[in-house]
């Protein structure tokens, strides 16, 4: 069971993606600049406000749920 | 799960930054009983990530490494371990934003590197003051921009998010200005610090905001039961989620959290468009004469 939209279900219309190519978001690849987001919800909130303040350090991004 | 003591480790790392993404669909308390059970430290965004590109469809888990240049690194789950090693190898002063520096300034930015800004900062100002070249004295100035900036810019965003009520955010950059004691203009961040942890109006927002966010979950928990393809379904849904923050709105006017779902509530009626208008209050029974 995937978070595949925002959430409530703000875009309940749309169709969950089942695959990567199938998919209506973009995908991030190696040698692009770290995306941005502003989440609505954050557990541990963070003193930094985007990944471009930490620059000069690493970033380790990690999606993952509890099954 | 069986990594998430280790992350926890990560995350105690200079130069590393955890940051993850709970990317599946379960009722706050279920995800809250993980947290406490494993002592997660590091960040957790619970929405917002997958319209820009970070997204697990293949399977969970999945890393992204950012490195020094603020590029992807790398981006998958098998081989992270070697692809997060090779990119803390680049990493020689923590937050400091450079690989190398003049001999002259090592010692500083060895002092920055491991949180002892204090003292980078004075190393830094002795050599500024009397340096041996125009390069040097770039880099001096340098370390102590580097200083200055940070501890404005965590000052502004602190006393902004306490205007806004968001005091997970307050909290989290006066604790981070805290580190940079002997400095001036973080002397105040330790009792700016206490006086919000204990203040009872700041615990009830922060409650009112976790209240706010278990709602959201349960009804993402709800939506997998509705037949996404079934347009009467979802707006049926929709007004039910309208309904759901109107009435926390309402219960906890004057909140942080009750803007939240003023915003949620305006997202909503734009999707539903005339179906959104609030049902009107029955009118008193007339009295008979």
């Amino acid at each position: 069971m995937f978070r595949t939209f925002m959430l409530g279900a703000l875009l309940a219309l749309l169709t969950a993606p089942a695959f990567a190519q199938d998919s209506p978001y973009p995908i991030l690849k190696v040698g692009e600049d770290a995306a941005e987001f502003t989440p609505r919800n954050v557990i541990n909130t963070p003193w930094y406000t985007s990944f471009a303040e930490l620059k000069g350090d690493v970033i380790l991004i990690k999606a993952w749920g509890k099954n | 799960m069986r990594q998430l003591p280790h992350m926890n480790e990560l995350h105690e790392t200079p130069g590393l930054h955890v940051y993850t993404l709970y990317s599946q669909v379960h009722a706050l308390p279920e995800i809250r009983e993980i947290i406490d059970k494993h002592s997660v430290r590091y960040p957790i965004a619970m929405d917002s990530f997958l319209d820009v590109g970070y997204h697990a469809f293949e399977g969970l888990p999945r890393m992204w490494i950012i490195g020094v240049d603020g590029k992807v690194a790398f981006a998958g789950t098998k081989g992270y371990s070697d692809a997060l090693d090779e990119a803390m190898e680049k990493v020689k002063y923590p937050g400091l934003g450079k690989t190398s520096v003049a001999k002259e300034l090592t010692e500083a930015a060895r002092a920055f590197g491991e949180g002892e800004f204090a003292k980078a900062y004075k190393l830094a100002e002795a050599i500024y003051d009397d340096p041996p070249s125009d390069e040097v004295e770039a880099e001096a100035e340098y370390i102590m921009e580097r200083i200055d900036d940070r501890i404005d810019r965590l000052a502004q965003r602190a006393e902004t998010a306490e205007i806004e009520k968001n005091y997970d955010l307050a909290i989290s950059c006066w604790k981070e200005l805290a580190r940079y004691k002997g400095l001036d203009d973080a002397e105040e961040a330790p009792e700016r610090l206490k006086t919000l942890q204990g203040d009872k109006d700041v615990q009830n927002e922060i409650t009112k905001r976790r209240d706010l966010l278990k709602l959201m979950c349960e009804l993402d928990v709800k939506f997998q039961d509705i037949d996404d393809t079934d347009g009467a379904a979802v707006s049926t849904f929709r007004k039910e989620c309208l309904e759901a923050y109107r009435k926390f709105a309402k219960e906890n006017e004057g909140t942080y959290a009750a803007d939240e779902a003023e915003s949620l509530i305006e997202i909503f009626e734009r999707l539903l468009g005339p179906d959104a208008a609030e049902p009107e209050e029955a009118d008193p029974p007339k009295e008979t004469e």
